[in-house]
C-alpha cells in the first residue's frame, strides 16, 4: 500500500478539476504537497543581494513560467504539527539581533537514544502484556482434551501501552548534566504513550524520600501508580554527581523502592545515562536497567523485557 | 483562529442538496448532548473539499483539531446529507485493529461443540462471525451473510449497526467514522494500514475474502463512494506511515460568527423561531467564549470548546439563565471553566 503519491495528486485535479489557483493550492496542500510556485512566493530574501533596481527588474525574465510547470514538492513532514506557543510568548517583543562579532553557532542538540529507534524502544520498554492477542489454541485444546470446563478462553499476550506509564524524574545532582535530555525523552514518551496516559513525578536521588510535581516544596511522600503500571525512572542511581555526596542515594533505598513497586505489581524500568561498569551489581540484579545511550537497541530492551512487562492480575 | 472565507471553486463529486430545516433542540436539554445523527453542522469550504478530495483519491480523511471543534460529527453530518449509510468505532486504549473488522465468537462456538448431539447437523462456522464496521461499509451483502458464500447461509444474518439511521440509506455508499484513532494502541494505525489501503481483509477463521465493491459513476469513472473519517486529538503522535496515507485537515476553532451560526442552526426550530433575546444571548455567549479562549491561551490551559458554547446556550435557554445575571457567574463555572479560575488579565 502506497503513501500519497504524485498519482493521487493527479486523480484528485482531474476529478475536482480546480477553477482557480486557491482551490488548485488547497488540493495540493491536502495532499501533503507544497506547489513550486508557492515555495518560490515564500522564500525568504536573500540576505546578501541586494534587490536590482526597478529597471533591471522590469527586463530580467519571469520565473514564473518555470516555477509553475514544475512539479510539486513533497511536504516534509507531513505530520509533524508542534504545538502553537502561547499568546504572551507570540506578542513578546523580538530579541536585539546580536552583532556579528558576537554571534555563536547555536548548540546542536543530541539525544542520548538514537531518534530513529526511541519511539519503538519506549514502547518497548513501557509494554505490559495484555491477554487480548490471538486465541491461544494450545492451551485451548489441552482444556478440552482433558475434558476441563472451558471458563474462559485463553488469549496469547500482546504488549500494550493500555497502562499508560508513570516517569520519574531524578533532580538531583547527578543528574544536573541530563536536564535536557530528560525534558526532550519525557517529550517523546508523551508521544508515544500519550497524553493523558502519561504521569510525571519528580523526585530528588530516590522518590522514598519525597516526590511529586514542581515546585518542591509541594512534594510529599511517594505515591505508587495503579497497580499495573510500569514506571520509568531517569535517575542516576546515585552513581554521578560529586565526588563527595552526602546525601546520595544508596542501593539499599533503591531496592526498598523497587520491592514497594513490586507489591503492586508496578514495573519498574531505569535509564541510566552513565556507563554500565558503575552501575550497582545488586541493582542489576533486581530491577531492569538500560544504558540510556545510542548503543541501547530495541533488542537490547527485548532481551531484558519479552513481549512486554508480565503483570499480576 | 482562523475561519477563513475564501470561496473555492471546483467540480464537486458530492451533491448535498438543499439543507432542510433542522428539527432543532427543544431547548429543554432533554435530549442528547452529542447525538451522533448528523442533524446540524456548520463546516467551511475548506473541510468539504478535504473531504471531496479524500474521495477523489480514495484516501482516508483524517482531521485533527482541539477537543470539541466538531471532528467526529461530521462523518454522521456528511452521511445525513448524502443519505449514505453511516458507521463508527470509538477507539479506546484497548481498541485493536481487527474490531473494526470482525469478530469470532469462539466460546459460542465451544459451547455448541461441547452439546451437540449425534444427528445434529455440522456447526457453521460462520454463525460466528460478527463483522465489524469496516466490513459493513466494504461490503454490505457479505456482512450481512457473515462472509458465508450462498450455499452455507448463516442461520441468522448479522446485525446491522445503526438499522434506524440506515433504513433509508444508500446501500452501497457508506461514510465510517474511526474516532479517536490517537487513543488505541501505536500498533492499531499500522495493522489498519492494509484493509485502509487495498480495501479489503480476510477473515482468518473462515477464510472469507472480503473486498470494497467499487461502483461505477454516472461518467464512466470509477469513484469511491466510501468515505473513511478517522479522528484524533493528537494526544500521541499517529505513525508517520499512516500519516503519509490519509488526506488530512485541521479543524480550527470557530469565530465568533460561526459560534453565532452554529447556536442559529442547533436551536432555531420551525415551529419556535429564535427571539431577538435569543439571539443576543448568543452573542453574548460567544463573546464569553471568546474571552475564556483568549485567558486560556494566555495561561496555556485548555480552552472552552464548541461543544461546551451549545451546552451553556442549551442551559441558559431551559433554565431561562441570562449572562451577567446571579446565576450566569456559577452556571459559567461549570458549564465553562469547570474548576478553572478566572484570569487577573
Amino acid at each position: 500500500v502506497n503513501d500519497v503519491g504524485l498519482g493521487d495528486l493527479a486523480r484528485a485535479l482531474g476529478a475536482l478539476t480546480p477553477e482557480d489557483a486557491a482551490t488548485r493550492e488547497r488540493i495540493v496542500r491536502l495532499l501533503g504537497f507544497e506547489s513550486r510556485e508557492d515555495a518560490f512566493r515564500e522564500a525568504p530574501p536573500s540576505p546578501t543581494l541586494a534587490p536590482p533596481p526597478p529597471s533591471q527588474r522590469a527586463a530580467s525574465p519571469a520565473p514564473a513560467p518555470e516555477s509553475e510547470s514544475a512539479p510539486p514538492r513533497r511536504m516534509n513532514p507531513v505530520a509533524v504539527e508542534r504545538p502553537r506557543p502561547s499568546r504572551r510568548f507570540l506578542d513578546a517583543p523580538p530579541l536585539e539581533t546580536p552583532r556579528d562579532g558576537l554571534r555563536r553557532r547555536p548548540s546542536v542538540f543530541e539525544p542520548l537514544l538514537a531518534p530513529e529507534w526511541t519511539r519503538s524502544l519506549l514502547t518497548a520498554a513501557l509494554s505490559t502484556r495484555a491477554s487480548n492477542g490471538p486465541i491461544d489454541v494450545q492451551r485451548l485444546v489441552d482444556t478440552a482434551a482433558r475434558g476441563r470446563p472451558l471458563r474462559d478462553i485463553p488469549h496469547l499476550p500482546q504488549p500494550s501501552l493500555f497502562r499508560g506509564a508513570q516517569v520519574l524524574i531524578d533532580l538531583g545532582e547527578g543528574m544536573e548534566p541530563f536536564t535536557r535530555d530528560q525534558g526532550h525523552l519525557l517529550h517523546e514518551i508523551r508521544k508515544a504513550v500519550g497524553e493523558e496516559l502519561t504521569r510525571i513525578v519528580h523526585f530528588r536521588d530516590n522518590p522514598l524520600r519525597g516526590a511529586g510535581s514542581v515546585p518542591v516544596w509541594t512534594w510529599g511522600p511517594y505515591e505508587a501508580p495503579d497497580p499495573g503500571t510500569p514506571v520509568l525512572a531517569l535517575t542516576d542511581l546515585g552513581i554521578g554527581g560529586p565526588a563527595v555526596h552526602p546525601d546520595r542515594s544508596t542501593e539499599e533505598e533503591w531496592l526498598a523502592f523497587a520491592r514497594q513497586l513490586a507489591e503492586r505489581s508496578c514495573p519498574l524500568v531505569v535509564l541510566i545515562p552513565y556507563p554500565e561498569r558503575r552501575w550497582p551489581r545488586r541493582l542489576a540484579q533486581d530491577i531492569v536497567l538500560l544504558s540510556w545511550d545510542r548503543a541501547t537497541t530495541v533488542g537490547t530492551v527485548a532481551r531484558k523485557i519479552r513481549h512486554g512487562h508480565e503483570v499480576r492480575p | 483562529m482562523n475561519n477563513e472565507a475564501q470561496a473555492l471553486h471546483y467540480k464537486s463529486l458530492i451533491d448535498l442538496g438543499p439543507e432542510e430545516a433542522p428539527p432543532g433542540e427543544a431547548g429543554t436539554g432533554l435530549e442528547a448532548p452529542d447525538p451522533r445523527d448528523g442533524r446540524v453542522y456548520v463546516h467551511d469550504d475548506g473541510l468539504r473539499l478535504a473531504a471531496e478530495v479524500a474521495l477523489a483519491t480514495a484516501r482516508p480523511l483524517l482531521l485533527r483539531g482541539c477537543p470539541g471543534t466538531g471532528k467526529s460529527s461530521f462523518a454522521a453530518y456528511l452521511a445525513r446529507r448524502l443519505s449514505w449509510r453511516y458507521y463508527e468505532h470509538v477507539c479506546t486504549a484497548r481498541t485493536q485493529a481487527q474490531d473494526l473488522l470482525w469478530r469470532f465468537d469462539a466460546v459460542r462456538r465451544l459451547g455448541d461443540a461441547q452439546v451437540r448431539r449425534p444427528g445434529d447437523p455440522p456447526l457453521n462456522d460462520f454463525d460466528y462471525v460478527e463483522p465489524g464496521p469496516l466490513w459493513w461499509v466494504f461490503d454490505r451483502q457479505s456482512a450481512l451473510r457473515r462472509g458465508a458464500p450462498p450455499e452455507q447461509a448463516p442461520r441468522m444474518p448479522a446485525i446491522e449497526p445503526f438499522p434506524e439511521l440506515n433504513a433509508d440509506r444508500s446501500p452501497k455508499d457508506a461514510v465510517i467514522l474511526v474516532d479517536e484513532i490517537d487513543k488505541a494502541d501505536p500498533d492499531v494505525p499500522n495493522n489498519l494500514l492494509v484493509p485502509l489501503g487495498s480495501l479489503q481483509f480476510q477473515v482468518e477463521e473462515t477464510g472469507a475474502m472480503i473486498r470494497r465493491r467499487r461502483e461505477p459513476a454516472g461518467d464512466g469513472a470509477a469513484v469511491s463512494r466510501l468515505l473513511v473519517v478517522l479522528t484524533t486529538n493528537e494526544e500521541r503522535d499517529l505513525p508517520q506511515a499512516f500519516l503519509r496515507r490519509c488526506v488530512v485537515h485541521r479543524l480550527e476553532e470557530p469565530n465568533e460568527e460561526r459560534l453565532l451560526e452554529i447556536a442559529r442552526r442547533h436551536f432555531d426550530r420551525p415551529g419556535a423561531p429564535l427571539t431577538e433575546e435569543d439571539l443576543a444571548l448568543f452573542r453574548a455567549l460567544a463573546g464569553k467564549i471568546l474571552d475564556l479562549r483568549r485567558q486560556s491561551e494566555a495561561r496555556g490551559t485548555r480552552p472552552a470548546s464548541t461543544a461546551e458554547f451549545l451546552d451553556a446556550v442549551r442551559a441558559c435557554l431551559s433554565l431561562e439563565i441570562r449572562v451577567g445575571s446571579p446565576a450566569w457567574s456559577h452556571l459559567e463555572q461549570v458549564v465553562l471553566r469547570k474548576g478553572e479560575e478566572e484570569s487577573e488579565e
